[in-house]
């Protein structure tokens, strides 16, 4: 049996993640809001598809966002 | 030596209801913090109306003012001082621009926070990220 380790991992381009999303940026609330898990928790970057160096980005993108109440540190955002 | 002064982004969170009526009057307690220390305002204007994520000093609903102006580095920590004391505003984050950033590109950021909304981008988006989770 082939182990799970030898599968080839599907790696994603920055150039091809940059025409999605540009410069990631905490003002692109809703594309910060696909990135995090319902609980509030970030995904990790092999899950939202970006490199090294853009998850880092993002990471920070959604520390100021949440700071500023755009989006929530625990759970989903309120609907009221 | 006098430093140079640098080009700043600021976003400030005010109570909706201090800025609804009276958007000049949000305008100018900014406006009050910032010349205090000679920061010279480029652009100020109402970037969106919205609901917080979380309440904040039991206030629901938020404006947020985007600015920039150019400022020395060193008053920044002192410009955040003062926001902090100033009870109408509920938040605030100063940050430098992304790299490359020029005011002339204001207009198309604000295509792009436009577009968005745009329903066709959004499905893009969301067709690719599905497409690396499976």
């Amino acid at each position: 049996m082939k182990s799970k380790f030898n599968k080839k991992r599907r790696r994603i381009e920055p150039e091809l993640t940059r025409r999605f999303i540009g410069d990631i940026d905490y003002k692109k609330v809703k594309i910060l809001e696909k990135s995090i898990m319902p609980n509030g928790k970030l995904f990790s970057g092999k899950k939202n598809g970006l490199c090294a160096k853009n998850q880092r980005q993002l990471a920070i993108a959604v520390k100021r966002a949440r700071y500023l109440g755009l989006i929530p540190y625990i759970g989903t955002t309120r609907k009221d | 030596m006098a430093t140079k002064n640098r080009l700043y982004e600021g976003m400030f969170v005010m109570p909706q209801t201090l800025v609804r009526e009276d958007k000049e009057a949000g305008f100018e307690i900014i406006r009050s913090v910032l010349s205090k220390y000679d920061a010279q305002v480029e652009y100020m204007d109402v970037w969106q109306e919205r609901a917080l994520a979380y309440e904040i000093n039991h206030v629901r609903n938020a404006t947020y003012i985007l600015t920039y102006f150019n400022a020395a580095p060193s008053v920044i920590s002192k410009i955040e001082r003062t926001i902090r004391i100033t009870d109408e505003i509920l938040r605030a984050l100063i940050v430098l621009p992304s790299k490359g950033f020029e005011l002339s590109e204001l207009n198309k950021i604000e295509e792009e926070t436009n577009s968005e909304n745009n329903a066709e981008e959004s499905k893009e988006v969301k067709d690719t990220v599905e497409e690396v989770k499976v």
